[in-house]
């Protein structure tokens, strides 16, 4: 009788353990997706503060490859777009499973 | 089964979520010392970090800051012979060119070839974001701060002695309550010793900072408790509004004060002075709603206003209610702890809040503004001053009293039905809807105040509880103006006080203006420069006999 309440809660224990894992995991994304999100947010209003006498450049590895003000700016868009996306998609089902599973 | 207790290392989560553990929960968990400890512990943690971080933007700061200084100076000239360096340990001469093309990250691998103005506005940019955050994580680090000194006092009551709290109150003599609420007075019942509250200091933390802050806490408690306590009034008559009155000392009102048991509403809710005689005599403030400085031992019967303003038993206090206040009150200093214990709590009641939330039996309820008070008074003043000069009719038995509720139709004197009752919100003290019934709230006041003499009447409006607004003044002038003795008049407060003339009249205070009067009278009766405590009734038998 005894035992089986320990198996129980040894079962118990590390379910709960794995969750926690998974917590942190997703934390962790999550933070760096929002570091990401905020760089690109100043990179937004940083690229509407120039004009098109600048040239703007996009660093690809070792090389600085030229590209138009325009250009730059769409691509900042559509990446803070994706990032925004990507938060919406990793937070929320996991923010759900947890308590859901500790019942 | 019991539940595994993992501690997880994750930093944001467990301080708010131990922070919330030992929280006044509907299931009891005892606080345990070492949880406060971790708790606390955690605490500190997130305060170290935000300052931590806090450093590290200001350095950012800081170097954003010269670099403009730098980009400022850089295009002065076309070119610059420096030092270039070769890798970790070399560097060449060389020279610095095209001196106003600079290359800024813009983040992310993004790049961007700017002038040196252009790249200032930038640099202008970013620091407007290094200053928000700075900014936030200075919030964040007061809010845990705060936090941290409450964990601390939790921590210290549980080292003392497990999970018992004691709970002390400092009381000093002569201080002054405003009453809410009359707690009805059972004939000569006798105050319940729980209700003295000892000054003692337990532990050497109780600082006067400590004590400030239980004033806060208190004060809040007191707040909470009025709003509660006037939901819970809906049925009072109008004596609970004049209670209210008083209650209306200010928020302001320092501990300095001279608070005086407010005796005054004892002898306005008894109907023979004689009765509420010997509870008066002690005439003890109550806590409670009273945000004095409590400087007696309380004793609840005295002053306390209760919602059996209706009984005829109104001499002694109820001490369940004062219990209850009490409890509630100073027991607000610790969460969640019991009383009577060992670990010390300090309390002290601060200033009442000013508005006070009175049934007027109407079935409607009104908020008690002094401010309007004031305004009233003013308005009554300026147009009736005469009016209320001349009526001021001696009491001597409580037929008077009736007699002095009168109200005025058609030129004809018509007597109230019920002398408990406002007629309307016109004559009611609270002076929530109708300007007008502020005004005649205060005429009808004056009036009831010369009618209501204590002992010590006279001198009541200056020993009103201090105000600090500026109408006060004309109230204290007025009344002194109308010849008589008045009753105070619950906003006005002042800290100094008239000599103490004794009234020539009867000290029986109109029932429906509870808190006027009895205010007055535990403000006088402090004041006295004697220091001897008499209580309002044997005053005014003393008066009487006179």
């Amino acid at each position: 009788m005894a035992e089986l309440i320990q198996k129980k809660l040894q079962g118990e224990v590390e379910k709960y353990q794995q969750l926690q894992k998974d917590l942190s995991k997703s934390m962790s994304g999550r933070q760096k997706l929002e570091a990401q999100l905020t760089e690109n947010n100043i990179v937004k209003e940083e690229l509407a503060l120039l004009d098109g006498s600048n040239v703007v450049f996009k660093l690809l590895g070792p090389v600085l490859v030229k590209q138009e003000l325009g250009e730059a700016r769409a691509t900042v868009g559509k990446r803070l777009d994706y990032i925004t996306a990507e938060i919406f998609l990793r937070t929320i089902p996991d923010l759900e499973d947890v308590p859901d599973l500790f019942c | 089964m019991e539940a595994p207790t993992v501690e997880t290392p994750s930093d944001p989560a467990p301080p708010s979520a131990s922070a919330s553990a030992p929280a006044p929960a509907p299931a009891p968990v005892p606080l345990r010392a070492p949880d406060v400890a971790r708790l606390r512990e955690e605490q500190e943690k997130v305060v170290t970090n935000c300052q931590e971080k806090i450093q590290h933007w200001k350095k950012v700061d800081n170097d954003y800051n010269a670099l403009r200084e730098r980009l400022s100076t850089l295009p002065d000239k076309l070119s610059y012979n420096i030092m270039v360096p070769f890798g970790p340990f070399a560097f060449m001469p060389g020279k610095l060119v095209h001196t106003n093309e600079v290359t800024v990250l813009l983040g992310d691998n993004w790049f961007a070839k700017c002038s040196a103005k252009q790249a200032v506005g930038l640099v202008e940019h970013r620091k407007e974001h290094v200053r928000k955050t700075i900014e936030d994580l200075r919030k964040v680090m007061k809010n845990f701060e705060s936090r941290v000194e409450f964990t601390e006092d939790l921590q210290k009551m549980s080292d003392a002695a497990g999970d018992i709290v004691d709970i002390r109150e400092e009381i000093k003599c002569d201080f002054e309550f405003k009453a809410k609420h009359r707690i009805a007075h059972k004939p000569h019942s006798k105050p319940k010793t729980s209700d003295t509250f000892e000054a003692d200091i337990a532990n050497d933390m109780k600082s006067k900072d400590l004590l400030a802050d239980k004033e806060l806490w208190a004060r809040l408690e007191e707040l909470e408790r009025q709003e509660e306590l006037l939901g819970e009034l809906d049925s009072k008559p109008d004596t609970v509004i004049a209670n209210g009155e008083d209650t209306t000392s200010s928020e302001e009102e320092k501990e300095d004060h001279n608070t005086n048991v407010n005796v005054m509403h004892q002898v306005t809710d008894s109907h023979t002075p004689a009765s509420c005689h010997t509870d008066v005599a002690s005439s003890e403030p109550f806590s409670g709603r009273l945000n004095s400085q409590l400087n007696c031992s309380v004793n609840g019967s005295s002053s306390y206003h209760s919602d059996d303003d209706d009984d005829d038993d109104d001499d002694n206090g109820d001490d369940d209610d004062v219990d209850d206040d009490d409890d509630g009150d100073n027991g607000h200093e610790i969460l969640g702890v019991g009383d009577n214990s060992i670990p010390t709590i300090y309390f002290s009641h601060t200033v009442e809040p000013k508005r006070v939330r009175i049934n007027t039996g109407k079935n409607t309820t009104l908020k008690f503004s002094e401010k309007k008070e004031e305004a009233k008074r003013k308005r009554k003043n300026s147009t009736g001053s005469g009016h209320s000069a001349q009526e001021l009719p001696t009491i001597r038995t409580p037929a008077d009293i009736y007699r002095a509720f009168v109200d005025v139709v058609n030129g004809e004197y018509v007597p109230r039905k019920s002398i408990l009752k406002s007629r309307s919100r016109e004559n009611s003290v609270c002076s929530d809807t109708s300007e007008s019934s502020a005004a005649e709230f205060d005429e009808r006041r004056g009036i009831l105040r010369s009618i209501s003499c204590e002992e010590a009447t006279c001198s009541d409006t200056s020993e009103s509880i201090l105000e600090e607004e500026p109408q006060e003044n004309h109230q204290k002038k007025l009344l002194p103006l109308s010849g008589t003795l008045e009753a105070f008049s619950g906003t006005v407060i002042e800290k100094e006080f008239v000599s103490p003339s004794l009234t020539p009249h009867p000290a029986i205070a109109h029932p429906a203006l509870p808190t006027i009067p009895e205010r007055k009278e535990v403000l006088l009766e402090a004041s006295e420069e004697t220091g001897k405590r008499v209580s309002k009734f044997k005053a005014s038998r003393l008066q009487q006999k006179n």
